[in-house]
């Protein structure tokens, strides 16, 4: 598994498209990922958005990490892209605390597993690990 | 010497701070600058505590004016967090020029440790416009950090758990 990481609209998926040769139409968005979707993914961006839409369905970290290890488990090669959410303000809302740090773990959690993490700036990858 | 060790909310900051205050041999202090109000705070506390235990850390709750503390001779401190502490002296103590008295404090405190290994947070990436008061934080914050990290001999940022050398090399017990 890959990991690439960054802030909002740094050219990640652009990044993945030109340097792992993948198409766009290959990659899937997060926020519209379930785990009856997790065979045969080849990229998944936004993943920070599917955390988002477990919290939302009432999923919680170890939920979503359990579904997180599945997805690897059936697509060892994936190439997984989120957002660093977590470098601002505490949220006032809880729900939006929750997730900020959701994100952190999670992303603690793929960054141990993955082969290689490249952090995204302007399009251009640093690679972190 | 002094480390500062920055990045998001649950990036890892106090496992990267924990490991190199332990590996130093050092005796060590966890410094806590969190005041324990609310249920989160509590939650908070009792993972940090459960992180720490039987690490040797002995700890002390300091809440704002850090300069005055006594610490064992020759000791490593942790002192977490910066973020805690700067609210602390802007909102409780309402510390007139909490950037100077902060930087001031953390250059006394440097000189009564062996070690100093600071844990802050980066808050101002976000692009959100909030209250006066808020920006006024995010900019004190901003140029503790920026003070302290001219001091320091090392600077990193924790990335996902990932630590990421600013400044220094990478000491051996991140490998």
């Amino acid at each position: 598994m890959k990991f690439i990481i960054g802030g909002a609209c740094q050219g990640k998926r652009e990044y993945v498209s030109s340097h792992y040769g993948i198409s766009h139409a290959e990659m899937t968005d997060g926020a519209a990922l379930s785990p009856d979707l997790f065979s045969h993914q080849t990229c998944v961006y936004h993943y920070h958005l599917f955390i988002k839409e477990q919290l939302r369905r009432g999923q919680n970290l170890d939920g979503i990490l359990q579904m997180t290890e599945e997805l690897l488990r059936q697509n060892s090669d994936i190439i997984i892209l989120m957002n660093e959410v977590g470098s601002g303000i505490i949220p006032i809302e809880k729900s939006e605390r929750e997730w900020r740090e959701t994100v952190g773990r999670v992303g603690c959690w793929l960054a141990e597993r993955a082969e290689r993490v490249e952090r995204i700036v302007c399009g251009y990858g640093v690679r972190i690990k | 010497m002094t480390i500062l060790i920055t990045g998001g909310s649950k990036s890892g900051k106090s496992h990267i701070a924990e490991t190199i205050v332990t590996a130093s041999g050092l005796p060590c202090v966890y410094l806590a600058t969190m005041m324990p109000f609310g249920e989160e705070a509590h939650a908070a506390i009792a993972r940090h505590r459960a992180m720490r235990e039987g690490k040797g850390f002995v700890t002390l709750e300091q809440y704002t004016d850090i300069g005055t503390l006594d610490l064992p001779k020759g000791s490593a401190v942790l002192l977490e967090c910066m973020g805690n502490l700067c609210a602390n002296e802007m909102f409780s103590a309402h510390t007139p020029r909490p950037v100077q008295k902060i930087l001031t404090d953390v250059k006394t405190l440097s000189r009564r440790c062996d070690l100093l290994v600071i844990v802050t947070n980066q808050v101002g990436e976000d692009g959100v416009l909030y209250a006066p008061e808020t920006m006024r934080y995010i900019k004190n914050l901003g140029e503790i950090n920026w003070g302290i990290a001219q001091e320091a001999e090392m600077v990193i940022e924790t990335v996902f758990g990932i630590p990421v050398m600013m400044k220094g090399e990478k000491p051996p017990c991140l490998y």
